[in-house]
């Protein structure tokens, strides 16, 4: 296995939700991330998979140092930049860069094509014949043609602002790309395309991605792991392959059985989750799950499982992991 | 007879450089007891022409054409008083954002007695007790003591399910669901199909359900149009939509699905973009994006054309039988590098 | 659509006419006015405009109670509620802008102390302010300045706090962050770029008030003392022989209506010709 680009150690944010007009006090906090640890390899596509509110996006932040932790450290090739003060981080931004989910929004109306895919090597103090060269050389790599380099953003189609974005992130020559459902606002039509330029670039370049996402058909396609959370917990860790075919988790499971199928023969009796997703404010010992999962006892409810592997690269949060992989004997697709 | 049938409906809206096309000449009909997906990308037309069809159109929008004919009269030429006791009655609709669609300041239990207080006579009394019956229904937990709660005290799912049963609470006989279930994460989305699906052989209500999601068409509808730059280019049984696809632009929606069961390298995307809809090309509006158009193809304004008896495409090389069915996939290109 | 976008230019062009010409005006005041507007003739006081049958071609639009010129003294009038107007403006524009700025963009206790200062004083009418400092450190052109601007920033204040929020939490600025870009930069960048519309309307419209104020002082005998001419102490002058020469203030309230319905127009145009919403449909 490549030896690991980043690494995450306990890592938490709480937000805190104050009260008060003159003197703010500290009346509870959401636990957005809380306690996590993970691995990205050198190379790999990992997946960061949940739904709305469960910290994926968050911890994305916090791996790229947009937010300061609340506590834990995060190692980029064995430095933690949790522990950086503000010009020393700036120092380490052009290692990891982020590619984000409003394709309208992340580029400034305001400036041309060329400006903004120029910006991050103006910023790194780049000269101006460099800036200009490479901008155009990115924008040919993203299939867009330096031809669009005068334009202004609302020229273009969603698609076409998410190529912009993608060049934009590679400006740097970084190593590590967070995604951050990189094509949840596009078209159907244009995901593909996308998708497909960055696979490629990823080959070209030789880029990490931590592909942030709420779509497990995307994600079977373009990850080599997958990690799924669930209010701010890492619940299962595994390779794609395992996590489809046998996924431990109970809530991995249930995210599994909620895709819609793909063809129409492929329908099958229902097996909705029931529930909704509680308040992350609210949760309070035990496991976070045990109020949806058809699997909860009573030890689910008082005592709150920690990640352990449950084989070589699988990892899982779960007391009855064991017994709900053995029912996992029926065929999956 | 069907129970909705929509022919050459034409709604555009008035810029400051003049009309631009939304639906073009869409005809469709839903039977009763169906459900019909109205499949299409952004700015194809399909919420426009679910809008169109209760004439929930604002200005700058406009219908300027086709009927819209239920029960034996066009809608579109019902005086705005006849048409208002079709709305919610007869024809009701549920939309993507719940949120935004309920009244922030009145509480859920009003909302879904509203309907029943202005469509038929029973008292208030009991017009609380069939909305209460309705809420229990659409699976709100607790639906007595949650019914004088606000629509922002609730959960996205349950907001869902409250727009659900305020649109079924007076049993029409159609239900247009917009997008229902696409700002849902996907658990709750599972939850809302399914409780749709058996509502409607529960209230045998027919179901014209939008969406841009092929993985929801493929999980509920019974029948399939396919709308592409404002023109239906296909319409189908489910089942033949996905195996015997007679339209390019069909197949290659289906094609950009990621499909866990055919692992490959890389997904077949289609080349270009959605075209501006003040700059549509003359002929078939897909040709420029489509693997298999010839220069006819730009040129030739083209028609939904039945193939089959119950298969419709827009396509001309698909009806002179140039090419197969199912549309063929393209191969990849390669990736360079 | 069509004849909205004829009535923007329309403003525009009307109102910015009205302030050229009074800027011209202002600045010309030497070479347009036909008499000293501190000459008094006492034989020729109170002399009707040109159209009252008791008029008189030398003085166009009469004299007043000391037989001063009525049209110099307009006309050099014009100098100090430009000057005030535009210069409070400015002063009240830059002060907010920067503590606006300061207080949206770093949060924390300068927000807290910034526009809860600015909440206090939005609470106090402002020419009560302005009238309890001129009474107390007297009037004169800079005084009125000081004070006008000094109470003016919190409108800016609030507004850009309000944008600088929002703006601040845009993608495009966390994609800025995550290039390394320094709060510095992305302040110059990409914030107030942003700002610089909403800022030019407020500012226009700001002047037409700051003008009112102005003139209000000087009516109340705040302003600067007799017998500068100005139009706030024409108006003053007036109001004594409202019935016998109604031309004095009559003319001097004329003239502030004018330029400050004209400011106004200029200021409307302006925002509907830079209202994002309007330029996309172009």
């Amino acid at each position: 296995m490549a030896e690991p680009l980043v690494e995450i150690r306990n890592l938490a944010k709480h937000f805190p939700i104050t009260k008060g007009i003159v003197r703010r006090r500290q009346v509870s906090e959401i636990r957005a991330v809380d306690g996590i640890d993970l691995t990205i390899h050198s190379g790999e596509t990992l997946a960061l998979v949940g739904e709305s509110g469960c910290g994926k996006s968050t911890a994305g932040r916090l791996i790229l140092g947009l937010l300061p932790p609340t506590d834990g450290a995060i190692l980029h090739q064995g430095v933690d930049i949790a522990a950086m003060n503000p010009a020393q981080l700036r120092q380490m931004r052009s290692r990891f860069q982020m590619i984000f989910q409003d394709p309208f929004g992340s580029l400034n109306p305001r400036m041309t094509v060329r400006d903004l895919i120029a910006e991050p090597l103006k910023i790194n103090g780049y000269g101006k014949a460099e800036r200009l060269e490479k901008a155009d050389a990115l924008l040919e790599a993203v299939g867009l043609g330096s031809q669009h380099a005068s334009r202004y953003p609302h020229e273009f189609s969603g698609g076409q602002r998410q190529r912009i974005g993608i060049a934009r992130a590679l400006a740097l020559g970084p190593d590590l790309v967070v995604a951050d459902e990189p094509v949840s606002a596009l078209d159907v039509s244009v995901q593909a395309q996308v998708i497909n330029l960055m696979q490629d670039l990823q080959q070209d370049l030789g880029l990490t991605y931590l592909f942030i996402s709420h779509d497990l058909g995307i994600v079977h396609h373009i990850a080599d792991r997958v990690a799924v959370m669930y209010l701010g917990r890492i619940v299962e860790v595994a390779t794609k392959a395992a996590l489809f075919a046998s996924p431990a988790h109970p809530y991995t499971r249930a995210l599994l059985d909620a895709i819609p199928v793909s063809r129409p023969d492929q329908r099958r009796p229902e097996r909705a989750l029931s529930g909704d997703l509680p308040d992350v404010a609210s949760v309070v010992g035990g496991c976070r799950f045990a109020p949806r999962c058809p699997f909860a006892t009573d030890r689910c409810r008082t005592e709150d499982p920690a990640l352990r592997d449950l084989a070589a690269g699988h990892s899982v949060a779960c007391h009855h992991a064991e017994a709900l992989r053995a029912d996992n004997s029926k065929p999956r697709i | 007879m069907a129970l909705l049938n929509i022919s050459g409906l034409t709604t555009v809206f008035e810029t400051a450089t003049g009309p631009v096309g939304a639906v073009d000449g869409a005809s469709f009909t839903l039977e009763a007891g169906e459900v019909l997906g109205l499949v299409g990308e952004s700015g194809s037309g399909k919420s426009v022409s679910a809008f169109s069809i209760l004439r929930l159109i604002n200005p700058p929008g406009k219908i300027i054409g086709g009927r819209v004919e239920f029960g034996g009269r066009d809608l579109l030429s019902l005086a705005p008083r006849e048409m208002r006791a079709v709305r919610g009655k007869d024809i009701s609709m549920i939309f993507q954002e719940p949120l935004s669609s309920l009244n922030p300041v009145q509480t859920i239990g009003a909302q879904v007695m509203e309907p029943l207080l202005i469509h038929t006579s029973i008292g208030k009394r009991k017009a609380r007790d069939r909305a209460l019956a309705m809420l229990y229904r659409v699976g709100i937990p607790d639906a007595e003591s949650r019914f004088d709660v606000y629509p922002h005290q609730l959960s996205g799912g349950l907001r869902q399910r409250v727009m659900i049963a305020l649109a079924l609470v007076c049993e029409p006989k159609i239900l247009i669901a917009d997008e229902p279930t696409t700002a849902l994460d996907v658990t709750i989305q599972a939850q809302i199909l399914a409780l749709l699906k058996d509502l409607q052989s529960e209230l045998g209500m027919a179901i014209l359900l939008i969406t841009h999601d092929l993985g929801v068409i493929a999980e509920v509808a019974d029948r399939v149009a396919v709308m592409y730059a404002g023109q239906i280019v296909e319409s189908a049984p489910v089942q033949a939509i996905f195996d015997d696809t007679a339209h390019p632009y069909a197949a290659a929606l289906i094609n950009s699905i990621p499909d866990r069961t055919r692992q490959a390298r890389r997904l077949i995307a289609v080349k270009g973009n959605i075209p501006d809809p003040r700059h549509l090309p003359p002929g078939c509006r897909f040709a420029p994006r489509c693997g298999f158009a010839q220069p006819s193809c730009v040129t030739t304004v083209q028609k939904l054309t039945a193939v089959d008896p119950t298969h419709a495409t827009a396509c001309m090389r698909v009806q002179a039988g140039e090419l197969p069915r199912p549309i063929p996939t393209l191969t990849p290109e390669l990736p360079h590098g | 659509m069509k004849h909205s976008m004829f009535g923007k230019k329309l403003k525009m062009r009307l109102g910015g006419g009205i302030v050229i010409a009074v800027i011209l005006m202002a600045i010309f005041a030497p070479l347009l006015a036909p008499h000293d507007p501190y000459d008094q003739d006492l034989m020729s006081r109170l002399i009707p405009p040109f159209w009252n049958a008791q008029g008189d071609w030398t003085y166009p639009l009469g004299t007043d109670n000391f037989g001063r010129d009525m049209l110099s003294r307009l006309i050099y009038g014009s100098r100090l509620s430009i000057t005030v107007g535009v210069a409070a403006a400015l002063l009240a524009c830059t002060m907010g802008t920067i503590l606006g700025m300061w207080a949206g963009y770093s949060g924390g206790y300068a927000e807290t102390a910034i526009m809860r200062l600015a909440d206090a004083q939005l609470a106090f009418p402002d020419i009560l302010l302005a009238i309890l400092i001129v009474a107390a450190v007297g009037g004169s052109a800079l005084n009125l300045i000081l004070v006008l601007g000094l109470s003016g920033w919190t409108v800016y204040a609030r507004v850009m706090y309000n944008m600088t929020r929002s703006i601040r939490e845009r993608p495009f600025v966390e994609a800025a962050v995550s290039h390394g870009a320094r709060s510095a930069y992305i302040i110059r960048q990409h914030i107030f770029p942003q700002l610089i519309p909403v800022l030019t309307v407020v500012a226009t419209l700001q002047v037409a008030q700051m003008i009112l104020q102005e003139t209000a002082l000087s009516f109340l005998g705040l302003g600067l003392p007799p017998p500068t001419a100005t139009w706030g102490n024409m108006l003053a002058e007036g109001r004594d022989r409202m019935w016998a020469a109604p031309w004095i203030s009559n003319l001097s309230g004329v003239a502030i209506i004018i330029l400050v319905w004209g400011i106004n127009m200029l200021g409307n145009g302006l925002r509907e010709h830079l209202d994002p919403n309007q330029r996309g449909r172009q």
